[in-house]
């Protein structure tokens, strides 16, 4: 995996995989998966701050 | 904490006319209950009412929507006859700490397919119709209950379904639910959704690198532009002020020019006053000389006028003497004409007669009037008074005086004159006419001057407007175009990381799953097998293929009790592995078994189920006896069903203990 994507994979914290699979747990019943996209859609914000910061970092 | 049932209400369901609130409550030292009924007295039916109520489909593996034109078999014919069109079904349980009350109802009209309701409360909140299939699926989904209400019929197909191609993959993703590998794929289709979406922004975005690369290029060359136009409008400026500085001091000078001219026309205006003023002067002088020629005796006014009270005085004295001498002149008259008799010359009465001393008084009266005659002399001099206040002149000095002070104000005025004069003079003699319109026509050259840079920096502003449109567009182009890209990049980046990831979990969640439920229920086999000795355990493939395993290998051949046994066990490590806890309905479970793995099922296998196990079993494999005699004091609930009047349509159900 870290090959595959390199030094971002540490912007990927325990606490973002926790919350993936909690959000896939809360939402395993619902029909409707707009709850479920829209909190992962925050989930991937947060991630995305964090890549794009350590990408400067790296740069 | 898991799903629990507390009661069953029916109403015309099956058999059954009315059952109000069936207890189900279990506790952990009394887990189980026994519902005993023969077949066909209504076991089933007790258990499709449970799976209605729930799911609205009484059987396994069937809709809603399926099963609704069939719902009319289980409407009780009785009350049917009777005019009863309304069949219901209530369960209470408890989940999560809540309260659940759930109500399926279905109105038989005709022969149309019933109109079906349902009803869920949860702590007395009314959940939305829409939301009630959902609420029940988190809970305890439908897929899941295939395992855990469990119909015996399904048990004795179980091992054969498993090992079926054409089941197969319906079981596997019902063990999957059970497992909660759907949340995990669910997920993952999600994300894998969201990743084709990046993907394709950004696939697009890549598409516009080309046209981001040009809008930098133009952005390039509108700097240099900027910088040129920059350069450029600097150097007018520069000029601008220049020119503007040399205007101020023409404009400058030209002020001064017209304060000289203005001091041309105060000079002319002097020299006219100067001019009057000395006219004025002499006239003045004039007139002063001719009142000093006039006015000579003014200065011995002061003298005349001693002199003048002094005669006045003396005059004023003499005149009172007469005044004395005509009053005595008139006593003598008075006293005369007293002597002589008659009437008085001023009343006009007549007299008394004379007195002796009327005579005297004559005589006395007489010799006054001489004496006072005699001090009286020349008596008073008027004429010689009238002349000296003739001769004495106060006008004439006053008037002199008048004269000197306007005499001296013109002095003063026509020495101002001059002197403010004098200082014109001098700050007109360096400006000669020349040199004033040479500054005329400088001031008319920097103006032009002037107005030609202003413009020339207009023409700039229009430009420097061109530029920062051209530089807004090609920027917003920009943005628009490859702004966002480490966003999408970033993005697109966590999709895929994500999804990748999800997939490895569902792998790795999947494999420990099924090693973990191979285990349990190779446990589960060797205590549910009367001999144990022969077996190595139940093999479970990646595909939920379910083989037994002797000491020759997989593949092991077995009755269809051993199936019976190596469905019951996946069933109770499914129960273990699954990840919503919740009761364990089991039709008919034992029928197959003889009494030595009936007793092994019920003492070994279903303490294993939790908290909750309801068992519908007829006397062929459980006797009330045998139940209390292997299941004792952990039997929570027990009934049995009755056929009260022989009739095949109606049960009853009452408690055995």
């Amino acid at each position: 995996m870290r090959n595959q994507y390199g030094l971002a994979i540490e912007s990927f914290l325990q606490d973002d995989y926790e919350q993936l699979i909690k959000l896939a747990w809360r939402y395993q019943f619902d029909d409707d998966r707009s709850k479920y996209k829209r909190e992962l859609r925050e989930l991937q914000e947060h991630a995305s701050e964090r890549i794009l910061a350590r990408l400067e970092l790296n740069g | 904490m898991s799903l629990q049932f507390e009661s069953l209400s029916l109403k015309n369901f099956g058999p059954y006319r009315k059952i109000d609130e069936l207890s189900l409550r279990t506790d952990l030292e009394a887990p189980i209950v026994v519902i005993h009924g023969e077949n066909t007295l209504g076991k089933t039916s007790l258990f499709r009412a449970l799976r209605w109520c729930l799911y609205g489909a009484p059987e396994a593996g069937k809709t809603a929507s399926e099963s609704a034109r069939g719902l009319t078999n289980y409407m009780n014919r009785p009350a049917q006859a009777d005019g009863e069109s309304d069949m219901q079904v209530a369960i209470k349980f408890t989940a999560d700490g809540h309260q659940f009350h759930l109500t399926r109802t279905a109105l038989f009209r005709n022969d149309a397919a019933p109109s079906v309701s349902a009803d869920l409360r949860v702590d007395s909140q009314v959940i939305q119709q829409a939301s009630i299939d959902v609420e029940i699926g988190r809970q305890l989904h439908p897929q899941i209950s295939e395992f855990f209400l469990f119909d015996g019929e399904l048990l004795r197909d179980f091992y054969d379904r498993l090992n079926s191609d054409r089941e197969r993959d319906l079981l596997k993703r019902s063990i999957e639910s059970v497992l909660g590998i759907p949340a995990l794929q669910l997920a993952a289709r999600d994300i894998r959704t969201m990743t084709d979406d990046v993907l394709e922004r950004q696939t697009k975005a890549m598409k516009n690198q080309e046209n981001a690369e040009a809008a930098q290029k133009r952005l390039r060359e509108l700097k240099s532009r900027q910088e040129s136009l920059d350069k450029d409008r600097a150097e007018i400026e520069a000029v601008r002020r220049k020119a503007q500085s040399d205007l101020e001091d023409v404009n400058e000078r030209i002020a001064s020019v017209e304060e000289l001219k203005a001091d041309a026309r105060e000079m002319e205006m002097l020299e006219s006053q100067i001019k009057g003023g000395e006219a004025e002067r002499q006239q003045v002088a004039e007139e002063m000389r001719k009142l000093l020629a006039s006015g000579w005796l003014a200065p011995a006014s002061t003298k005349l006028s001693v002199v003048l009270t002094r005669v006045a005085a003396k005059n004023d004295a003499a005149q009172e003497k007469q005044r004395e001498i005509q009053a005595a002149r008139g006593r003598v008259d008075l006293l005369q004409k007293q002597l002589q008799g008659g009437t008085c010359p001023t009343c006009h009465q007549e007299l008394p007669p004379p007195e002796t001393a009327t005579q005297q008084e004559l005589t006395d009266a007489k010799a006054k009037l001489q004496q006072l005659t005699d001090e009286a002399g020349n008596g008073p001099d008027l004429p010689r008074e009238r002349r000296i206040r003739a001769l004495i002149d106060t006008d004439t000095i006053r008037t002199y005086q008048d004269k000197q002070a306007q005499f001296n104000k013109i002095i003063a005025a026509q020495y101002d004159r001059k002197r403010r004069l004098s200082t014109i003079k001098d700050r007109l003699k360096d400006n000669d006419a020349a040199k004033i319109r040479q500054l005329g026509r400088d001031q008319e050259r920097l103006e032009r001057a002037i107005v030609g840079y202003s413009n020339a920096l207009r023409g700039y502003d229009e430009e420097q407007v061109k530029i920062d449109s051209e530089q807004k567009r090609a920027a917003n182009a920009l943005r628009k175009l490859s702004g966002s890209q480490p966003t999408l990049a970033a993005e697109a980046y966590f999709f895929q990381y994500v999804q990748e990831l999800t997939n490895r979990t569902i792998g790795r969640y999947r494999e420990r799953t099924r090693t973990e439920v191979e285990r349990t229920a190779t446990e589960m086999f060797m205590k549910l097998i009367r001999d144990s000795e022969g077996y190595d355990g139940i093999q479970i493939g990646s595909d939920y293929r379910v083989d037994l395993v002797g000491k020759r290998g997989p593949a092991m051949k077995t009755s269809e009790g051993g199936r019976q046994l190596i469905a019951l066990s996946l069933i109770g490590a499914l129960k273990q592995a699954a990840v919503r806890g919740g009761p364990v309905v089991l039709d008919s479970p034992l029928a197959r078994l003889d009494r030595k793995h009936r007793e092994n099922v019920l003492l070994r296998w279903v303490p294993e189920l939790g908290t909750q196990a309801i068992l519908l079993v007829q006397s062929g494999e459980l006797t009330e006896q045998q139940a209390h005699e292997i299941m004792g004091s952990r039997i929570g609930q027990e009934y049995r069903i009755l056929r009260p009047n022989n009739d095949p349509e109606e049960a009853i159900i009452e408690r055995t203990q």
